[in-house]
Formats: C-alpha cells, sequence, structure tokens
C-alpha cells in the first residue's frame, strides 16, 4: 500500500541510500535499529516533512513524491511529542481537524470524545501541556495525529522518552490501539522488545542501509548479516504453552518444562521473551515479590563492551547483563551455581 | 580570603564608577529643572506637538517594519541560502554606520530628485523636510532591533513543531500564522518597543532628511545652539523622563512575557 523505491538521502556527514520498503494496509510495520543510523529521517521523507534526494514514493499506487505533507494524510508523531507549548490539551488535539475548516463543531466534540475515551485522558482537557508528564505527553500526541484518521500513522521512537513503567504500559496500549483503529503503522525504534511484542513485520536497519526485512521469528533465527545477528544479539525468547493456571506458562527445557509466571493471559501457544537487564543474579536464595526464580550454573560469561553477559543454564539459555563490579562481587565463574529471579511483568508475551 | 576580598572590593568600585558615570548626567539634567519649569515646558505648544510627533513618527516607523521585518525573520531563521549570513550582516548596518550618513544615503534615494523619492510623489508622498522624511530615517537606523529580535525568536522555535504542524495538514501560511507567531509573538513585542524606544532618540539620520517637521532630538539641538544650555535642560528632562517610563514598561512587559516562556518551556 505505502511503497518506497530506491530511496536516497544524503547530508553532509550522513547517507542513506537504495531504501526499499512496502508496507501493507494495516500492517504495523517496525523499523529497527541503532540511534543515528537515519530511521527518523525515513519517517521525514514519508510525511513529506524533508525531501529526498532521489527515489520515489508511492501510496495505493499513487506516486506522491511530490506532495505536500498537508496532501499526504499521514501523521508524525516525533520522539518528544512537539505538543504545541501555547495550546492546552484540547486545543492541540483539535488542532488538525479545526485548521482543515471541514468539520462543524459537533462533529470535532464527537471525533474528541473518541479520543479522550481511547486514550482516557479526559482529565486532561484543559491542561497546560507543558506540565503533562512523558506518558501523557505521549497520549495526547497520538491523540492528535489519530484524530484526524490518517492514512499512515509514523511513530518516531515514541517509547524512549518515557520511563520504563509507563513505557511498558503504552506497548500495551499501542497494541490495543492498532488493533481497534487498524492504522497502518510504522514504528521506529531501537528496542528489541518493542519491536517484537508490536510488529507485524520488521527492518532492521544500520548506517542509512535496510540489512533485513521480514517477520520477528526470521530475523532473530536468520539473521541476514553479522549486523543483525549482534544488534538482535543473545535474546531470551521461548516457545510457551498455556496450562490450566492462571497465568502460568510452560516453556520446553532441556529435560522437562519450566513453569514461569506471567501477568498476561494467554491461551494456547504464544512466544515470550525477558529482557537480560531485567534479571537479577544472585549467589543464593532470597524472598522478593519477583514470582520467578530457578536454580541453575553459569554457562559462559562474554564481554560485550558496556556490560557482561551470562548465559544461565537453568535448563534452557538465559542470558543476563550484568556489571562488571557485579562479576567481582559476586565471584561470578564457569560453572558456579546461581539463581535468576525476575517479575512476572518482566516477562513480555508476543 | 584577603585575596577574594581584594577582588570583590576591585570589583564593587568598578562598578560603583560606570553606575556613577551614567546616573550622574541624568540625574543633574532632571533635578537642574524645577517642576514648574518641567510643566511650563511641556505647555508650550512647539514642545508638546513636537514629542507627540516623534512618538508618532517612531509608532508608525515600528507599525510598518513589524509587516516588513517578521516575513524577513522568518524567513532568516527557516531558509538556508548561499550569502545568507552577508545579508544578515547587511541589514545590521544601519546601526553601525555614522547615522549622518544614514541620513544621506537615505537622501540619495528618498530625496525628490531620486527614484523612490520621484516613485512615491506619485501618491502624493514627499520625504525631504517632511513626517515621512522622520519615519524612514527611524525606521532605517532601528529596524535592526525588531529584526534581530525576531529572527532569534524564530530560531529559538524547534522546526519540528512546525513539522508536526504540517504533518496534520496545516499549509505553510497556516503553520506561520497558527504555530511560529504565536510562539514568536513575545520577542516581537519587545523587538518593536525596543525599536520603538530607539526611534524617538534618533538624530542623526533625521535631521538630514527632516529638520523640519521638528522631532525631539532636533528640537533639542535647535534650543542648544540657538539658546544655550539653560533652555535646552528642560525639553531634554522631559525626553529622559519619557525614555525613562517607556524603558520601565518595557522592562516589565518583557520579563511578564518572559515569566509566560518559561512557563510554556517547562
Amino acid at each position: 500500500m505505502l511503497k518506497l523505491e530506491n530511496i536516497k538521502k544524503e547530508y553532509d556527514d550522513f547517507k542513506m541510500e537504495n531504501i526499499n520498503l512496502e508496507i501493507e494496509s494495516g500492517e504495523y510495520f517496525v523499523i529497527l535499529g541503532p540511534t543515528g543510523t537515519g530511521k527518523t529521517i525515513i519517517l521525514e521523507i514519508i510525511a513529506g516533512l524533508i525531501k529526498e534526494d532521489k527515489g520515489s514514493i508511492f501510496f495505493k499506487d499513487e506516486n506522491i513524491t511530490n506532495y505536500s505533507p498537508e496532501e499526504r494524510k499521514i501523521g508524525m508523531v516525533y520522539q518528544d511529542y512537539m505538543l504545541f507549548p501555547h495550546l492546552n490539551v484540547k486545543n492541540n488535539i483539535i488542532f488538525g481537524l479545526k485548521i482543515s475548516n471541514k468539520y462543524s463543531k459537533n462533529e470535532i466534540e464527537n471525533k474528541l470524545q473518541e479520543m479522550l475515551d481511547l486514550f482516557d485522558i479526559e482529565n486532561l482537557l484543559y491542561r497546560d501541556v507543558n506540565t503533562l508528564s512523558g506518558g501523557e505527553k505521549q497520549r495526547v500526541a497520538l491523540a492528535r495525529a489519530l484524530i484526524t484518521s490518517p492514512d499512515v500513522l509514523l511513530l518516531d521512537e515514541p517509547l524512549s522518552a518515557v520511563d520504563p513503567v509507563t513505557g511498558e504500559k503504552l506497548i500495551n496500549e499501542l497494541k490495543k490501539i492498532h488493533n481497534k483503529l487498524g492504522t497502518t503503522t510504522i514504528h521506529v525504534t531501537h528496542d528489541f522488545v518493542e519491536a517484537l511484542v508490536l510488529a507485524d513485520r520488521i527492518a532492521v536497519m544500520n548506517n542509512g542501509k535496510i540489512e533485513q526485512k521480514g517477520e520477528a521469528e526470521e530475523i532473530f533465527q536468520k539473521p541476514a548479516s553479522k549486523f543483525v545477528a549482534e544488534f538482535v544479539g543473545t535474546k531470551n525468547i521461548y516457545e510457551a504453552k498455556a496450562t490450566d493456571a492462571e497465568n502460568e506458562v510452560l516453556i520446553k527445557g532441556k529435560s522437562e518444562d519450566i513453569k514461569i509466571t506471567i501477568i498476561d493471559n494467554i491461551n494456547d501457544k504464544t512466544n515470550l521473551t525477558i529482557r537480560p537487564e531485567d534479571i537479577i543474579i544472585s549467589t543464593g536464595t532470597f524472598s522478593s515479590s519477583a514470582c520467578n526464580s530457578f536454580k541453575g550454573k553459569i554457562k559462559m560469561i562474554k564481554d560485550r563492551l558496556n556490560y557482561l553477559e551470562v548465559i544461565v543454564d537453568i535448563g534452557v539459555d538465559v542470558a543476563v547483563h550484568i556489571t562488571r563490579q557485579s562479576l567481582k562481587e559476586f565471584d561470578l565463574k564457569k560453572e558456579k551455581e546461581v539463581y535468576l529471579t525476575f517479575k512476572a511483568s518482566a516477562v513480555h508475551v508476543y | 580570603m584577603i585575596k577574594k576580598s581584594l577582588f570583590n572590593f576591585v570589583i564593587t568600585i568598578l562598578s560603583l564608577i560606570l553606575i556613577f558615570f551614567v546616573i550622574a548626567p541624568i540625574f543633574k539634567l532632571i533635578a537642574g529643572s524645577s517642576v514648574n519649569m518641567l510643566l511650563d515646558t511641556v505647555k508650550e505648544r512647539e514642545v508638546y506637538s513636537t514629542i507627540l510627533r516623534t512618538f508618532k513618527a517612531s509608532l508608525v516607523a515600528t507599525v510598518v517594519s513589524i509587516f516588513l521585518a517578521v516575513p524577513l525573520a522568518y524567513f532568516l531563521a527557516r531558509i538556508n541560502f548561499p550569502g545568507k549570513v552577508f545579508i544578515e550582516g547587511i541589514m545590521n548596518l544601519p546601526v553601525i554606520i555614522p547615522h549622518p550618513a544614514a541620513g544621506i544615503a537615505l537622501l540619495t534615494v528618498f530625496g525628490n530628485r531620486f527614484f523612490l523619492g520621484k516613485f512615491f510623489s506619485n501618491f502624493g508622498l514627499s520625504f525631504v523636510g517632511e513626517f515621512a522624511g522622520i519615519v524612514i530615517a527611524m525606521m532605517f537606523v532601528s529596524m535592526p532591533f525588531l529584526l534581530n529580535d525576531a529572527v532569534e525568536g524564530f530560531r529559538a522555535i524547534d522546526p519540528r513543531l512546525e513539522r508536526a504542524a504540517r504533518s496534520l495538514g496545516a499549509s505553510p501560511a497556516q503553520t506561520f500564522f497558527k504555530i511560529a507567531l504565536p510562539l514568536n509573538l513575545s520577542h516581537i513585542i519587545s523587538g518593536s518597543l525596543m525599536m520603538w524606544a530607539r526611534g524617538l532618540s534618533e538624530f542623526g539620520a533625521v535631521v538630514i532628511l527632516a529638520y523640519h517637521p521638528m522631532s525631539a532630538s532636533v528640537l533639542i539641538y535647535e534650543r542648544f545652539t540657538s539658546f544655550g544650555l539653560k533652555y535646552s535642560q528642560p525639553i531634554s528632562a522631559i525626553m529622559v523622563l519619557a525614555s525613562l517610563i517607556i524603558f520601565v514598561v518595557l522592562r516589565l512587559v518583557n520579563t511578564k512575557m518572559s515569566s509566560i516562556e518559561d512557563r510554556t518551556e517547562g
């Protein structure tokens, strides 16, 4: 439906070329890559906010390359939201409807109400946008973009400027909203978990080039380049089966199945993942509110420049990220027996 | 400790010298005329009509400049083109050249025999020895204050705010009027006030283009050269007091505006 053909853009110290993407109608597409690889620029080119040097953009077979942003019906949500500081929440949200001069006061009020309900932000309506929290700003920015019913929604690192707890919440909200509205979405991120949980398909980008495109599974299992393999890294990805008990799933271990407590309810089968930095490693058991605790043996310790990656065998291999200091303090080494602990909320189902 | 207190001492002395240097003449000027003398001077027809004319001329110069300088400021802040630094430099030239030179330069264009002078005379507008001459002289030399403030203000607005507006369907004009202009209003207002206040005091350029009708600076100059210190003092004092009031108001508006801005940027 949306097609980028051989897009090229060059700045003083930055070059991006041969960008070819095809995004299907209603798809949630994630562009994944480290910061500074031109992901935001792709979005700005799609929205018509900056001009590509070469290449074409098609929307439903219509060449929109030379269309101005306002002719494209493509909504963009910037990383730091870009709420208009001189307008309150309400006037921010209805900005697009008001300037179009196509809607009556009643229609605007109705659409506004839909957005307020969708994002549960009715209580913010007359607030000064500068006093909102990160999560609130994000919801207002999304409402402002979605109220105009754009053909495509572009999200630039939508979760990177909020705290982790809010981020987790927003991931689920984004998913819910996409399921409800079905707006074709292109989401740019450096976070693999975000990509796994949200994406129908992923494109991995590096140095202004697309390294690989495909479904999450495919990228994880068959990385097409060394960069993809390294960037995607060792992720804790497991296939899980539902059990009779609520909030409990089984993952297949080497000898027997391992029971994991999660927040979401699943039926039948699913995949789950745990961020390596969300797992606590300890040399003894300790009591905590975290539901998941396992005993295992250290299989390998890899140096990752800024941190260490410890692979622990608890029946399946689990990667845990720790600092050099912790390694010293707990005298962690190969074959040592350790315990892994993580909260149910650290387990992401996708 | 000794070093530090010596340092503080030197700083204090130097600061006091400079403050005294500014305050002493102004204080003497104002205190040198009795209240009655000031009132009598203001009541003089020539004086109050001159002061009124001066305020009006600077106001007209400022209003005309707002319509021309704000678009240019937006252009300079948003669009990169070769020679932009050069244009910005040229636009600031009026501030640094000797103001009589500015007046003479204006005369070579707006004089009755020269092209803009001829052009405007078709509409019955002439500049030499006219109110309009005071206006363009004031405008020429004090417009940079407005332009620079407006450019600075537009540069301070994240261009992505405007891009967000475009992606929401706003045309370039709508983006300017709904986003850029309101967000830059405080800079434009303070720049305009600064320009207006600076225009009031203009002498060098004005005296070349229009000795008559008189503006305040010219009247002060005339009284000084024809009648001496005693007669030029009261009208000087009145202009200083008027400027002082404007300046205080300007500072008040400015701080109020920037406190609003602080809130909006928080």
